[in-house]
């Protein structure tokens, strides 16, 4: 019943999973909710909508993080999306 | 019926995260659903927690005498933001809470009840009785500064990712485990069927209460960024957006002036609003020419039926960009006020309070049996004796952490009657008798090394302390429930649900429960009688087994 190890990530990449999956979902999270404001001209509802959408979108890249097999992988993709959010923010605003 | 469920690697992948999370986080989250399942009631038990409070409010109670009765003790700073809980049928206090200059500008924090007959004002910073707010406060790990919070938020979040990942790996027997009311087979079997099966049933209940509960816990991570990027780091604009009568800036040195009383506003607002109680109010500047005096109103029935009615109290006029009004309010104070009411379940009156009660209660549940799923699949040949032994360690520190917290909740309750009720610091024996009896009972707990005899254990003795609730409180206060069900049904209520309590966990602890004769730690006998070792499986010539439950 246990899950079958020969499909876990070895230990010594787990850290670096856990990570991008707490850490990096969180990041990006709030960089797409703020690219999102930033255009808006009216912030308030966003940032009420926040209350609830952000924690959705947390777990959803928690959860992809963890399905994407190689853990650079998450890194690469999380820190791309998370730039050009960067990008959005700093042009808009 | 099968769904189409996830692959192989996805499937093991996201089974092992659903169990690391769910092991780690477990207890903390028993704690704050138990906890939290009771803190529902917080309110409705304040006339049983305080004698005192066992009175009607005369009519004709007068909220400005009441008012400047806390000013004459307190002498309020009226520049200050005053909150005012108005009394109500759980509590009969009018309370104030405001703040008070010292000298020249020192600023100390205040917090006052006027008694609603004689208007005589307590020091509410020394509580007469706590026990709905301790068990509140724990709910969220408030007992630990600034931290407890944070975690209890984290707890939320990561219970939000077991809840999802939980689906997702479940989703191929979703339809077949929804009916899955099976409590025969092998005890692995039976507590996987009721983990998923009230898992399933309790889900959406469990996704509001991660969703609003993360909300709670880390709506500073939330806000931080946003406050950061898009207001400059001005914390105070996202607060006056989401209330909107604090945006208004006073002028702290304006002359005296004979406004209009608060009770003939608030009457005003009762006429406009007649389904509507009064709840709490907010003052600035009293009795000053520009004072505003901000009503909250509610109908205690309709999720988004609260509103915040700003006046002026000069002239009675209504400012309408500093009030909330409950029929035409804007998405962002409706997205807030549906989150906190989803989260204090003050929507439907005590019925739905009811039904929050049973379905935490059931979540709490879902939690044990996954404790004992993680312990039971690991207790084969699989594992060392070493690691087993590890394995029922934790499942047994964890199984008395939650178990105890039973009979513990019955010891609050009772030390809140026993600790005499004028004596100094009894706040704090009350507290103390109980994060003592709570560690003591886990500690008593970890001596056994059957988990059934420890859970009967518990049960056992919960029940007895539950029965004496009423017991004790009729000797001591004299309110036996069954002369005051008319006049104090709070108070009865709280025996009744007790005394339900005691006789339905003896009833289980004698009746119902098999004390299994076999003890649960790990032997080396038995970790050898299951030589099965997945390293000796070579999986090149086996078939691609489909390696689901």
């Amino acid at each position: 019943m246990p899950a079958k190890s020969k499909y876990l990530s070895p230990a010594s990449k787990r850290i670096s999973k856990v990570t991008v999956a707490v850490l990096g979902s969180y990041v990006l999270t709030m960089a797409i909710h703020l690219a999102v404001a930033v255009m808006l001209e009216d912030k308030s509802p966003l940032i009420f909508t926040t209350g609830y959408s952000a924690f959705f979108m947390w777990v959803f890249f928690m959860v992809m993080a963890f399905l994407i097999n190689k853990a650079w992988h998450v890194w690469g993709l999380y820190s791309i999306i998370t730039m050009i959010c960067t990008a959005i923010i700093y042009i808009f605003k | 019926m099968k769904l189409k469920g996830l692959g192989n690697r996805a499937y093991n992948v996201l089974f092992h995260t659903h169990t690391v999370t769910g092991i780690v986080i477990s207890f903390a989250l028993f704690v704050i659903f138990y906890a939290g399942a009771f803190s529902l009631f917080r309110h409705e038990i304040y006339k049983w927690e305080n004698p005192a409070a066992r009175i009607d409010v005369p009519a004709g109670f007068d909220y400005d005498r009441a008012f400047r009765a806390v000013d004459e003790v307190f002498h309020l700073d009226p520049h200050t933001i005053t909150h005012i809980v108005f009394p109500n049928r759980h509590d009969p206090f009018f309370k104030v809470y405001g703040a008070t200059h010292d000298t020249d500008s020192t600023v100390k924090r205040i917090r006052g009840a006027v008694h609603p007959a004689t208007y005589a004002v307590t020091d509410l910073s020394e509580p007469p009785t706590t026990v709905g707010d301790t068990i509140y406060h724990l709910h969220y790990f408030g007992q630990i500064p600034v931290a407890g919070l944070y975690i209890s938020g984290f707890v939320a979040l990561f219970f939000l990712f077991a809840t999802i990942t939980g689906v997702l790996i479940h989703w191929r027997n979703l339809i077949t485990k929804f009916y899955a009311f099976i409590i025969k087979g092998k005890w692995k079997q039976i507590w996987t069927n009721a983990h998923t099966v009230l898992g399933i049933l309790g889900l959406p209940f469990q996704v509001v209460y991660a969703v609003t509960g993360a909300f709670f816990g880390l709506l500073t991570l939330l806000l931080l960024p946003s406050v950061l990027v898009l207001f400059d780091g001005d914390r105070s604009q996202v607060f006056e957006k989401a209330r909107p009568w604090m945006a208004i800036e006073l002028d702290g040195n304006t002359a005296s002036s004979d406004n209009i009383s608060m009770e003939e506003l608030i009457d005003h607002v009762r006429q406009q609003y007649p389904h509507y109680q009064v709840i709490r109010a907010i003052v600035r500047n009293y009795g000053k020419t520009n004072a505003l005096l901000t009503v909250n109103i509610h109908d205690q029935a309709g999720i988004l039926a609260s509103g915040n009615i700003t006046m002026k109290m000069k002239d009675g006029t209504v400012i309408p960009e500093a009030s909330i009004f409950p029929d035409t309010k804007t998405y962002s104070h409706a997205a807030l006020e549906l989150i906190a009411k989803l989260h204090f379940a003050n929507f439907g009156g005590i019925f739905l309070k009811g039904i929050y009660f049973i379905l935490a209660l059931i979540t709490a549940f879902v939690i044990i049996s996954g404790i004992l799923i993680w312990r039971t699949a690991r207790d084969n040949g699989k594992y060392t004796l070493k690691q087993r032994l590890f394995h029922h360690r934790v499942t047994k520190v964890y199984l008395a952490i939650c178990l105890s917290l039973f009979p513990a909740f019955a010891i609050i309750f009772l030390s809140n009657k026993l600790v005499p009720i004028d004596l100094n610091g009894r706040v704090a024996i009350v507290n103390q008798i109980f994060f003592i009896s709570w560690l003591a009972l886990t500690v008593t707990g970890l001596f056994r090394n059957s988990y059934s005899r420890q859970n009967r254990n518990y049960l056992l003795i919960g029940g007895f302390l539950s029965l004496l609730v009423p017991v004790v409180n009729g000797i001591v206060t004299g309110d036996w429930f069954w002369q005051v069900w008319r006049t104090l049904p709070q108070v009865a209520y709280v025996d009744i649900f007790w005394l339900a309590t005691g006789v339905f966990a003896l009833v289980i602890a004698f009746k119902v429960l098999k004390i299994s004769k076999v003890k649960d730690i790990p032997t080396e006998e038995k970790s050898l009688a299951l030589p099965v070792r997945e390293k000796t499986v070579t999986p090149v010539f086996q078939p691609e087994v489909f390696e689901k439950p």
